[in-house]
């Protein structure tokens, strides 16, 4: 049975690299999917934008669509294995924090878990600084952030009965991603027993 | 290999940062499905980018998009008489 996690993060605390991580660790039984690179191809395919800075611009209801096309996407990938699926449980957009999954999204990914990368307001802030990614200028509010983050994850959870685990991500990438490892071991066994 | 692939992999096929020429070595005759009628490689996308190398999956990702996207935008399914350029009438049934 396909376990898959979903693994987020505000922008810069550095999700995506222990996600990239943990995939190298776990190989091939697990898929990584990142739902910006698909709500980005459809936007590119139905001529909505044609940058990641584009997509963050879109009237909500495109944003909603493209969602839904994002969560079918999940959802046929999903027969062919366990995916790991990084995303943003809230966007931060030019109109306002949105949430980063609705419910028929979350219903076609179906996830075993919801994973939320941490790390102090500091060291996101100097990530930031530091990353070759440009972030959104209107991107302060990084404690606010973070704080809806947290209630979007045990909401989700609520919605669809699964865990929530928190991983703190101050030190090394590497030992952030074995722990997320860990936490798809723990699954896959568990999934096993059932 | 769909755009909404290439992350996954970029993350199994290499360790960044990754110089260009590794990459079109492994994934240049890969064609990028989906965007037009008559896909490109990732080696004729790649040259038109100007990066020698890449530091992250992200930055290899960006790359592509930025190579791509203004290229092809609007192409398949354009429809200027609103937003969601059919996207909404066009859901997929299972």
């Amino acid at each position: 049975m396909a376990e898959n996690i979903v693994v987020s993060g505000v922008p810069g605390v550095g999700a995506s690299k222990v996600s990239e991580f943990a995939r190298r660790e776990l190989g091939e039984e697990y898929t990584l999917v990142n739902v910006g690179d698909i709500m980005l191809q459809e936007a590119l395919e139905h001529g909505l934008a044609d940058s990641r800075d584009e997509l963050i611009g879109l009237r909500l209801r495109d944003q909603r669509a493209l969602q839904r096309r994002a969560g079918e996407q999940i959802a046929r990938k999903s027969d062919s294995g366990p995916l790991l699926i990084n995303t943003h449980l809230v966007v931060e957009t030019p109109l306002g924090f949105v949430p980063g999954l609705n419910e028929a999204m979350l219903s076609d990914i179906d996830p075993s878990a919801l994973v939320v990368v941490d790390a102090s307001t500091a060291t996101i802030r100097e990530r930031r600084e530091r990353s070759e990614r440009s972030y959104d200028p209107f991107g302060k509010s990084i404690e606010f952030h973070k704080q809806l983050q947290n209630a979007a994850a045990f909401a989700y959870s609520l919605q669809s009965g699964v865990p929530v685990y928190h991983l703190r991500n101050e030190e090394r990438i590497e030992e952030t991603g074995d722990r997320l490892v860990t936490i798809a071991d723990t699954l896959s066994e568990l999934s096993g027993q059932i | 290999m769909r755009l909404s692939d290439a992350r996954d992999r970029f993350v199994s096929e290499f360790r960044f940062p990754v110089e260009r020429e590794a990459v079109l070595e492994t994934l240049g005759d890969v064609e990028i499905e989906g965007l037009a009628d008559d896909p490109e490689t990732v080696g004729e996308v790649l040259n038109r980018a100007g990066d020698d190398e890449f530091r992250s999956a992200d930055e290899l990702y960006d790359a592509i998009i930025g190579s791509i996207g203004s290229g092809y935008v609007g192409r398949r399914f354009y429809d200027d008489r609103g937003s969601n350029a059919g996207i909404d009438i066009d859901e997929v049934s299972f």
